[in-house]
């Protein structure tokens, strides 16, 4: 549980750094990324299509037609191929989705995979001293939930992060060619929509916090007293450990109550900003449409895309989120990655082609400390000097701390060498 | 034991199958007494959520008549095409007051009432989901503290039957799935409902042949939502699956990084690891397959709705049928269906692996238990004075399963389970000491738990004080047994709170006498916090003597009438056991001690000792006379004797 700050600490979003040495990982599939990046371009637009193709039908037929300016006949024509426009739209936004979303999961997943790859194998010729600074669990994390953290940035994070920009800043730019005043309307919401997702996700990512930790907390006295069951009952202690639980227990369902509060008051504020967005476009842009200074179509188009800030809005910040988990997780990868490894078979190592099997060990000095000038005390091994012929039985014997595991490990090469002339003859 | 448990097949895995899925429905009736006591919240929060889809209903139908007077209809949702009026819902223009066509004043009126109602509706949203999900939280609250008094209740036989990680999973993954058809599971299925009630009534007012096709792709989203929700569910379990087996070849390789180094297996695992690394792997693609086809298409479907209302609302409106209001209301009730219409499908695989959940937290919360007070007939406040006694005591464990108990005496090699104890005549007087020597697997401890009640003897074959055992409330019967067991278990708090953890009260003063008694004073005080200092989980921080010695301190504190070491000075060296003895024979002084060792030196001064063998008293009296007889007892001191002698040399 102590660790679980230390592991959570949410670093930086954005480090130049590192996310360029993260990107390296992506160099293999090149070409692939390059494709869905090529498919925001479709995508973009395909998403802005429908309120424009609405906007299309009440100008050009649907008012014209009710005024009597154009025939049913024509006008219904025009319908129809709206329609099927609109349905090219629905079958291309599906076909570019479907190939974006897979290939950047795919691309995810392999670059995962290397990944994992690389960080086991350098956990295979990593010096034994750093297994003793650091505990197991703490590794396994490296090689699964870190990596599954870079896992969201790679697979979806990137690629739906710049789909979302290109969308917001397309449509603002979209919505000010089409009409500058009604523009300005819609978009004064933003800052709004901004403000409220940020206090938000400050609090949902507070709120998270405090449940993880009761949850944990819950999680390990069940763990904890199912295991040692028998002892509670012998000690009389029932009472107590449902008082004690009862607790944990409280503590998980307060943590909640603040999770369901942010989420009771967001979903409203979103839904109060975009219909009183919508009411604005109408009472502004409705006046202009009576004084015959703006077509209906474009007034509904407005409504539309009013609606639509608010998903990539919500994506950009939870993506935001995952971007500095990512951060945080790669940080303690390459950390990992960039440990030295010291014990590596020199290239002027000899192969041993089926040594014989003679050791000899040649005035070994060895010191489990990384210090320059080690102490008198930390020497485990002082001088040791003995030779093994092949096929003979050496026994050891000595007290506990003597160094005799010291010198077994030697002979497989886990430590390094301090003042060591230690010889396998061949 | 309960109908249910004995109804319920265990596979070799230890899971449990409680009840067959068919029974879903009636599993979810289960949950109604933990509704019950929420049911005014509950109905507050129903009503708050109909009125949140009555004025959520409103809204499209404002953004339908602002349209309308933009075009200049007359009356809102009516076509007058030359003249006359072909459909229309007049009830609306006669409840929509100070409407009229081309006006200034009646858009701002319209505007202002979307506002309105759309804080309204924010209003009654907030409350819906603070009540209705509040509740949720709050039922599993209850029912995870019933879990664990239910836990706490159950004899050890249920601990042996059923794995600590299995009952985790019930406590945790299927409470959740539970908590999920209270909360969620409630809040959308009736969201739902109401939205779609006042969404198509209103709809049908205003075109009923529009509605119908706007809907065609309502049910393909269900099923779509149902199926893909289901494979999805099921893949990530799978993936949840590997990604366990990767930690654990992760986990087993560091662990063991020393030996792969020594035997220079680096490259041989980093195959292995590959393995479960492409495993995992495969097994995300398969979901990325599905997922990667299931959000586009969904949006797909839902946008054929769109396409729904142009193309036909277009038709009829070019036809004169409905209104451009109309059609606009449309495309904006749409809006409001598309979340509705993706619940539908997800509820329904809440409620259904809720039901199943259920059954599984059913399997605890309703599972009988085999030990209680159920023949307690003495008071309880009567005190024990601590003899025991023995009657032609034969025992079986009544689970099947081999190596249940600590002493792994106990596999049967055929279908015929095996008695562990036959036979059994011995009386314990209060205050003396019995010691029990014997072989690994004869029924030594065994014994001494059958006196402490963790697992129930035959009726009448233990006596406490002369009366059945069962006869005494649990309660009191364990609060007078200091019981050493032999594998230490040691909870993840303080050392002082571990030794006080049979004490009502923490008490230092208690816990250095008892820390004293059991030769723990010395190192605990050497330790950083001394008494303070957190023990770790299960004690991992002390040596194993240590922890033995906390575990005796743990007994000696609750000054009880009836003290069991089961071979509880096997940790440490023979030195500090004979520090212990020294501090234990002042305590057992008085008291009736049951012992169990393998060293004659430890039992040598007992009043009586008694040799098991294959469950059987094979020899019994004092340590002379055991000496005298020359049998068992008396090899094991020679042999014991003589290896002491050879310690010394």
């Amino acid at each position: 549980m102590s660790n679980t700050h230390e592991e959570e600490a949410l670093g930086k979003a954005y480090d130049a750094r590192i996310l360029r040495r993260l990107l390296q990982y992506m160099r293999p599939y090149r070409w692939r990324v390059t494709l869905a990046l090529a498919l925001v371009a479709v995508v973009t637009p395909l998403e802005l299509a429908p309120p424009r193709v609405f906007q299309m039908a009440i100008d050009k037929y649907f008012v014209p037609a009710m005024g009597g300016s154009l025939a049913e006949n024509e006008a219904w024509h025009g319908i129809l191929l709206l329609s099927v426009a609109f349905l090219g739209v629905l079958i291309f936004d599906f076909l570019a989705q479907y190939i974006q979303i897979r290939i950047m999961q795919r691309v995810g997943q392999q670059t995962m995979y290397d990944m994992r790859g690389e960080i086991f194998g350098h956990l295979q010729r990593l010096p034994m001293t750093y297994y003793d600074r650091n505990p197991v669990g703490r590794l396994v994390t490296r090689v699964t939930t870190d990596v599954d953290a870079l896992n969201d940035l790679f697979a979806a994070g990137v690629v739906t992060m710049i789909n979302d920009f290109f969308l917001l800043a397309v449509m603002a730019a979209y919505l000010f060619k089409i009409d500058r005043k009604l523009a300005v309307d819609a978009l004064a919401v933003l800052p709004f929509i901004l403000a409220v997702t940020y206090v938000f996700r400050k609090f949902v990512r507070d709120a998270n916090r405090n449940i993880r930790t009761a949850i944990a907390g819950i999680n390990a006295f069940l763990q904890e007293y199912i295991s040692g069951m028998s002892i509670v009952q012998l000690f009389n202690r029932e009472e107590k450990a449902r008082a004690e639980f009862g607790r944990r227990n409280q503590n998980n369902m307060l943590a909640w109550r603040d999770a369901i509060l942010a989420f009771a008051l967001f979903y409203p504020a979103v839904e109060i900003l975009s219909i009183a967005t919508i009411a604005l476009i109408y009472w502004a842009g409705g006046s202009r449409v009576l004084g015959s200074t703006l077509s209906l179509g474009v007034l509904t188009a407005f409504t539309m895309y009013a609606t639509r800030f608010f998903r990539p809005i919500q994506d950009l910040s939870e993506k935001f989120n995952i971007l500095q988990s990512a951060m945080a997780a790669s940080e303690r990868i390459f950390k990992l990655l960039d440990e030295p490894v010291t014990v590596q078979s020199e290239s002027g190592a000899l192969r041993l082609d089926g040594p014989k099997g003679e050791i000899e060990f040649r005035n070994v000095w060895f010191s489990y400390r990384d210090v320059a000038e080690p102490t008198d005390e930390d020497w485990v091994l002082r001088d040791v000097s003995f030779k093994v012929m092949p096929g003979q039985t050496i026994a050891i014997v000595g007290h506990t701390g003597a160094g005799k595991t010291t010198l077994i490990s030697y002979c497989c090469g886990s430590m390094t060498y301090s003042a060591a002339r230690f010889c396998w003859t061949a | 034991m309960s109908t249910k448990a004995t109804n319920t097949k265990v596979d070799p895995s230890g899971r449990t199958q409680a009840t067959k899925p068919a029974t879903a429905g009636n599993n979810l009736l289960g949950l109604t007494p933990y509704l019950g006591r929420y049911k005014g919240a509950i109905a507050l929060g129903l009503i708050a959520l109909a009125l949140m889809g009555i004025f959520g209903n409103v809204i499209p139908l404002a953004t339908g008549i602002i349209t309308d007077t933009l075009t200049g209809n007359p009356e809102p949702f009516q076509t007058s095409e030359h003249g006359q009026v072909v459909i229309g819902a007049t009830w609306l223009s006669r409840n929509i007051p100070y409407y009229a066509p081309h006006s200034h004043q009646t858009l701002v009126i319209y505007c202002l009432i979307l506002v309105a109602c759309v804080m309204l509706k924010g209003l009654l949203s907030f409350s819906t989901r603070w009540i209705l999900i509040g509740v949720s939280r709050d039922i599993e609250y209850d029912i995870r503290g019933d879990l664990l008094s239910r836990l706490l209740l159950l004899e050890p036989e249920f601990y042996v039957r059923n794995r600590t990680g299995e009952l985790m999973s019930r406590a945790t993954n299927d409470l959740n799935n539970v908590r999920m058809v209270l909360g969620p599971g409630i809040m959308y299925s009736a969201t739902t409902l109401v939205t779609m009630v006042l969404a198509i009534s209103v709809m049908l007012k205003l075109s009923a042949s529009l509605t119908l096709w706007v809907l065609l792709p309502v049910p393909i989203v269900f099923f779509a939502v149902r199926h893909f929700g289901k494979i999805i569910h099921e893949m990530y379990e799978q993936i949840q699956a590997s990604l366990a087996a990767l930690s654990a070849k992760v986990q087993e390789n560091l662990s063991g990084v020393r030996v792969v180094r020594a035997y220079a297996q680096e490259e041989a695992e980093l195959r292995a690891f590959d393995e479960p690394n492409r495993e995992y792997v495969s097994q995300n693609v398969k979901l990325i397959r599905t997922w990667s086809l299931f959000m586009p298409s969904l949006q797909a479907l839902i946008g054929t709705s769109f396409l729904i209302v142009l193309w036909q609302g277009g038709h009829q409106l070019l036809r004169g049928q409905i209104s451009l209001g109309a059609l606009i209301s449309f495309y904006t009730y749409l809006g409001i269906l598309v979340w509705p219409m993706i619940a539908l499908g997800w509820v329904t695989n809440i409620f259904q692996r809720g039901a199943a959940s259920v059954g599984r937290l059913n399997y605890i919360l309703e599972a009988k238990p085999r030990i209680d007070d159920r023949n307690a007939i003495i008071p309880p406040q009567t005190t024990i004075e601590g003899e025991i006694e023995f009657r032609t005591l034969t025992f079986t464990y009544p689970t099947n399963r081999s190596g249940l108990d600590s002493n792994n005496g106990t596999r049967s090699n055929g279908n015929e389970p095996q008695s562990i104890l036959r036979d059994i005549n011995l009386r314990i007087p209060a205050g003396s000491t019995l010691a029990i020597v014997g072989p690994t697997g004869s029924g030594k401890s065994t014994l001494a738990a059958l006196i402490a009640r963790l697992w129930d003897a035959p009726e009448g074959e233990v006596l406490i004080d002369g009366r059945p055992i069962r006869e005494w409330p649990l309660d009191t019967l364990r609060r007078s047994i200091g019981y050493v067991p032999q594998e230490t278990y040691l909870f993840g708090e303080t050392v002082g709170r571990n030794i006080a953890f049979g004490l009502p009260k923490y008490d230092l003063s208690q816990v250095r006498a008892a820390a004293e008694v059991a030769s723990l004073d010395s190192d605990a005080e050497a330790f950083a916090n001394k008494y303070d200092t957190v023990v770790g989980e299960r004690g991992i921080t002390l040596s194993g003597g240590q922890k033995q010695r906390a575990a005796i301190a743990r007994a000696v504190i609750r000054d009880p009438r009836i003290l069991i070491l089961d071979d509880s000075l096997s940790s440490v060296d023979t030195q500090t056991e004979e520090r212990i003895l020294t501090g234990l024979r002042g305590v057992m002084r008085g008291r009736t001690t049951v012992m169990i060792s393998h060293r004659t030196s430890t039992v040598q001064d007992a009043d009586q000792i008694v040799v098991l063998r294959e469950g059987r008293i094979i020899e019994r009296g004092t340590h002379d006379e055991l000496l005298r007889r020359a049998g068992y007892y008396a090899d094991l001191y020679q042999k014991q004797l003589l290896e002491e002698e050879l310690e010394r040399a």
